[in-house]
């Protein structure tokens, strides 16, 4: 069965499943085994809402008052106070929309990891906020641990088109003031703008106190730049096209990737911010759990 | 000047688009593909754009250049020196083309062109070389038949030269030496400007061709054929040609040339192997000296085998074109045979004779013709000057008996002559004109007179016999004066007066026989026929210098001592006997006199009781095995005007003014009738000589067509026709050629060609470098470095 299930996590196989729910539950229950708590515990928990009561609710959260004054049964839903927030910064750009042949596009696999994320965290109580953006702010999803609010989530992702252009580090420098309490901020995106830009953006989370976790989501064919033939390169996000024999331009271009990632690599380590590079040909269980792990692990040394 | 031999191969420099259309396909044929990391390819884009233009620019120049290097290799470029002198039309190349037109270069071998066809082909593509590079060459053309021609000097349209090449006719029926041809082409190289001179010499290397023949007298008959070999030599030592035989003559004319060009020398022989075989007609002639009508006239047809293997030859005579008659006749290898016909003539008048064989290898001396003018008797007159009134007294009477036993009533075959008796007055007086006679005999004739001596002179000159006999009443001075004529008239010696003895006393002069082999002495050839005429005594004979002696080459050159461009010339004489005295003075001596030969005699043959001699003796004939080989070789002219060879001039005299004069020639020679603008001669004694027609290069009958003018008398008034027989050059027949070994060794040259030279170096493009190879190396050079730089550029990128 694990082995099926690697299969189907496989980003190809994500890929042709519409709902994203369905894909991070698929990614989640890939690795969540022997993670069964959060790291950040809650203290309390605060009202949210009622709801009518269903069978096979737990009756221990029937309201009794009410149903004390209108005979019917309503189950109060309580929203869990936690130590941790999270929010999930997801690049729409129209670079994210890359995909190589047969592949899950760069948006998808990113969206594919924050919902994943977003589920996992959810499943633990934590608040999980989102945040699309472009040039600018596109979407935003209040940070909250209520399973609407994941479900908000979800619908903010699924419906995302990446078709605009970037301005990865002045939009990040506006969320950062926007975003009052601590928290976890997780970064999708491909970071294709200045790097500097960029690097400034995380640096400005960081000082506003959140934990920024980058996850640098790039496709396989930018990383290896693997064409022959003759090829007409039209640059997403209004680039300009250029002809060229990709043999001839390889090493240079790989040079170029290669220190850009190197640099922005660098530039998130000496802010303390995590910096996870994604490829999109990976499966995603792999990449979060090998991290989320790593991760875990360094907390548990901190303590 | 860069020029090509093969300029339309250029086109195939054409192919450089195909690596530029490859090129502008690729980049029409391209994936379209998104791309998201756009900053990054530009900016390594922007990195790389100087060293992949440059990479990519080398590449497609490497391989558009590839093409047209190629295509210029294969065009063999000429790069020829400009030599400063452009624009003064010194500067241009003088070919000198120099063909071989004698009868060899018509050899026919099975399956092959003749030689002649070959050297056409190979003047005609060298032109088409010289034609494809400019138009500043020029173009001399020297043909060598019987003699060299000019056709065409320094003729700047290659085209016409082309086509003058194309139509000169078949080789000629005999051959000139080449040394001829290749002296103009020296003087016109001496004289020429051109800074560029080519001299282009097309043969088959017949050795007769290159210089004296050097193996005309008896060598070894396999030494007469074809090297099977051009590169072996044929002339092997002591049979070959030394190079005393090309003294002052092939090897002279070369080197004249050399001095200021370069020579080529063709062979343009072809096929070698087999060695030709050639049997040939060598000669047709009289066995006797006249033909008389109605009376049998043997013919002989002289056959020789120039194969290495005796031959059974079917000879064919015909004779006015009428039924032929066949001979068969064995001819040993290397040897000669006679096959003897025996014809009657029943008619007077020239007749046309032709004899042949079947074809073979060398088709032009398997025939040859002659023309026999057939006479009713020879007309001889003797002037009898004894003053004798007893016939029998009369020198005249015993020569007549001699000429005609049978006092005009015989058959013709049994005499040829018709002698007329008369005396010296009808000789001085002009009654008689020596010119009508074939012979004329002055019987102890005692003087001379300016017209009388004028007329007989002019007979000779035409042909007319004179035989004269010196007796008591001879002048000598008168003689000195007409005949000698100080060494310029037909008597060659010089008379001082009568000396000896008396008559039929005890002491007497024996004669000497100085030349056994003459004609006059046919009947003499026995010795015991010798010590007779030798014992013959000779009490008186009128004494004379001995004459300026002809030996055998001056002889022939005796012209009558009256050249109208060179003026008198000294007559010279043979002394046939002479008197056995201190002196050895002269007692027949013979000349030649223009067409006419003269016997001059110092003692008479007489039967008059005071004789100086006793050659009237009856003792063997004597008088008669003197006199009658005598008329028969005076009778024959010294110049056989109607059987010439190619090349000689057709001429006659006339005793009337010629008109509208034209020439019918043989097929061979073009089959058509060719007027003669030129007018005839006047000679004295109302004689006319027509122009000489020296268009005789090939054989066959020839007719000179005239009117007699009326007022000159004679047969005036009617169409006249003159006859000649041009026959072939029997020793070019002898087809031994020089190897290529020994033609360089003799030429001086380095290379025989067989033909046009197709390599870079070659000799015949005259100062121009071909750069075929040096574009032939640039190909692979760039191959090599199109795959070189392909391969480091391809991995450089993979």
């Amino acid at each position: 069965m694990a082995t099926e299930s690697k299969n189907y996590l496989d980003p190809k196989v994500l890929s042709q499943i519409d709902k994203l729910e369905v894909r991070a539950r698929l990614v989640v229950e890939g690795f969540i085994s022997g993670m069964h708590k959060s790291p950040y515990k809650g203290v309390s928990v605060e009202f949210a809402q009622h709801r009518e009561y269903v069978p096979g609710d737990d009756i221990r959260f029937i309201d009794w008052k009410i149903f004390g004054r209108s005979e019917r049964f309503y189950i109060k839903e309580f929203e869990e106070e936690t130590n941790l927030r999270a929010w999930m910064f997801v690049d729409q750009s129209e670079s994210m929309a890359y995909a190589h042949d047969g592949g899950m596009s760069k948006f998808d696999y990113a969206a594919t990891a924050a919902a994943s994320l977003a589920f996992l965290l959810q499943q633990q109580s934590d608040a999980v906020g989102l945040s699309l953006f472009a040039d600018q702010v596109i979407r935003n999803v209040p940070s909250s641990n209520t399973r609407q609010n994941l479900a908000n989530v979800f619908q903010s992702l699924e419906q995302a088109k990446p078709d605009q252009k970037t301005r990865i580090g002045g939009v990040l420098q506006e969320l950062s003031s926007s975003i009052r309490k601590r928290g976890v901020v997780m970064l999708f995106s491909d970071l294709f703008d200045d790097a500097d830009d960029v690097l400034r953006g995380i640096r400005s989370l960081g000082q506003r106190g959140h934990d920024v976790i980058v996850f640098h989501v790039l496709d396989r064919d930018e990383l290896e730049f693997p064409f022959e033939r003759m090829t007409m390169f039209e640059g997403l996000e209004q680039m300009p096209e250029l002809l060229a024999d990709p043999s001839a331009l390889r090493d240079a271009y790989l040079a170029e990737i290669e220190a850009f990632t190197d640099k922005v690599r660098k530039g998130c380590l000496a802010q303390r911010a995590d910096y996870v590079r994604l490829v999109n040909d990976q499966p995603l269980d792999v990449a979060l759990s090998s991290y989320l792990a790593a991760r875990i692990a360094r907390t548990k040394r901190a303590r | 000047m860069l020029q090509f031999l093969n300029p339309a191969l250029l086109i195939g420099a054409a192919l450089f688009a195909v690596p530029l259309i490859i090129h502008l396909l690729n980049r029409q044929r391209f994936r379209r593909r998104q791309w998201a990391a756009m900053e990054f390819l530009l900016a390594a884009y922007k990195k790389q754009r100087k060293r992949l233009r440059r990479e990519n620019l080398l590449l497609l120049l490497l391989r558009c250049a590839i093409p047209i290097v190629l295509a210029l290799a294969i065009a063999r470029p000429l790069l020829r020196e400009e030599s400063g002198l452009a624009g003064t039309g010194g500067g241009s190349a003088h070919h000198i083309l120099v063909l071989d037109h004698s009868a060899s270069m018509g050899l026919e071998l099975s399956g092959a062109t003749t030689p002649f066809e070959r050297a056409k082909d190979l003047a005609t593509a060298l032109l088409d070389r010289v034609g494809g590079r400019d138009g500043q060459n020029r173009v001399t053309l020297i043909v060598q038949g019987i003699r060299p021609s000019v056709p065409l000097r320094e003729e700047i349209d290659v085209e016409r030269a082309k086509t003058r090449i194309a139509g000169l006719g078949l080789p000629v029926d005999g051959g000139g030496a080449l040394t001829d041809a290749l002296a103009e082409a020296a003087e016109i190289v001496e004289e020429s400007s051109d800074a560029e001179i080519r001299v282009h010499l097309f043969t088959d290397l017949q050795v007769r061709s290159l210089g004296t023949d050097p193996f005309a007298a008896g060598e070894d008959p396999a030494a007469t054929t074809a090297p099977a070999d051009p590169d072996r030599s044929s002339t092997s030592e002591g049979d070959g040609p030394s190079e005393e035989m090309f003294q002052d003559t092939v090897a002279d004319a070369l080197k004249r040339i050399r001095e200021k060009a370069e020579i080529n020398v063709f062979d343009v022989r072809g096929t070698y192997g087999d060695s030709p075989q050639n049997l040939q007609i060598q000669d047709l002639r009289l066995a006797q000296a006249h033909a008389i009508e109605r009376v049998p006239l043997p013919i002989v047809v002289t056959v020789r085998n120039r194969t290495d293997s005796a031959r059974d030859v079917q000879v064919t005579l015909e004779i006015d074109g009428g039924q032929p008659t066949r001979r068969s006749v064995r001819v040993e290898a290397g040897a000669e045979a006679d096959a003897e016909f025996e014809v009657v003539l029943r008619e007077t008048g020239p007749h046309r004779l032709r004899a042949s064989l079947d074809g073979d290898e060398l088709p032009f001396d398997d025939e040859r013709f002659l023309v026999v003018d057939v006479r009713d008797r020879l007309r001889v007159l003797v002037v009898e000057g004894s003053g004798e009134a007893d016939p029998g007294l009369q020198d005249a009477t015993h020569l007549v008996e001699v000429l005609d036993p049978t006092g005009g009533e015989g058959a013709p075959d049994l005499t040829q002559f018709a002698p007329t008796v008369v005396d010296t007055i009808a000789l001085l007086s002009g009654r008689v004109r020596p010119q009508d006679h074939d012979l004329v005999i002055l019987a102890d004739v005692a003087r001379l007179d300016r017209a009388s001596s004028d007329a007989l002179l002019e007979a000779v000159r035409g042909g007319t016999g004179l035989m004269v006999f010196f007796g008591r009443r001879a002048d000598p001075d008168s003689y000195n004066e007409y005949l000698h004529r100080g060494g310029t008239g037909p008597m060659p010696m010089a008379l001082t007066g009568a000396q000896g003895f008396a008559p039929e006393s005890d002491r007497w002069f024996g004669s000497l026989v100085e030349r056994r082999d003459h004609p006059l002495l046919r009947d003499f050839q026995e010795d015991v026929y010798v010590e007779i005429l030798e014992s013959v005594p000779v009490w008186r004979y009128v004494g004379a210098e001995r004459p300026p002696e002809a030996d055998e080459t001056t002889t022939a050159s005796n012209d009558g001592g009256d050249d109208a461009t060179d003026g008198p010339q000294r007559v010279l004489g043979e002394v046939v006997l002479s008197i056995r005295d201190a002196e050895r003075s002269p007692l027949w001596v013979t000349s030649r006199f223009g067409a006419g030969k003269a016997l001059f005699a110092t003692t008479p043959i007489s039967r008059a009781p005071e004789r100086w001699n006793r050659f009237d003796a009856p003792v063997a004939g004597l008088s008669f095995l003197l006199l009658w080989p005598a008329a028969e070789w005076l009778t024959v002219p010294a110049i056989d005007a109607h059987n010439v060879a190619v090349g000689g001039a057709l001429t006659s005299i006339l005793g009337s003014r010629p008109t509208d004069i034209a020439v019918l020639v043989p097929e061979d020679a073009g089959a058509g009738k060719i007027p003669v603008g030129e007018e005839a001669t006047p000679l004295l004694g109302g004689r006319y000589a027509l122009p000489p027609f020296r268009r005789t290069e090939q054989a066959g009958f020839y007719e000179i067509e005239m009117m007699l003018d009326e007022a000159s008398g004679g047969g005036a008034g009617e169409r006249h026709v003159e006859e000649f027989a041009v026959c072939p050059d029997a020793t070019e027949g002898e087809l031994l050629y020089l190897s290529h070994e020994s033609a360089r060794e003799r030429l001086g040259v380095e290379t025989i060609l067989t033909a046009l030279p197709s390599r870079a170096t070659s000799a015949v493009d005259a100062g121009a470098d071909e750069l075929g190879p040096l574009f032939l190396w640039l190909t692979l050079f760039f191959l090599l470095g199109e795959a070189a730089l392909a391969r480091f550029v391809t991995r450089r990128r993979a």
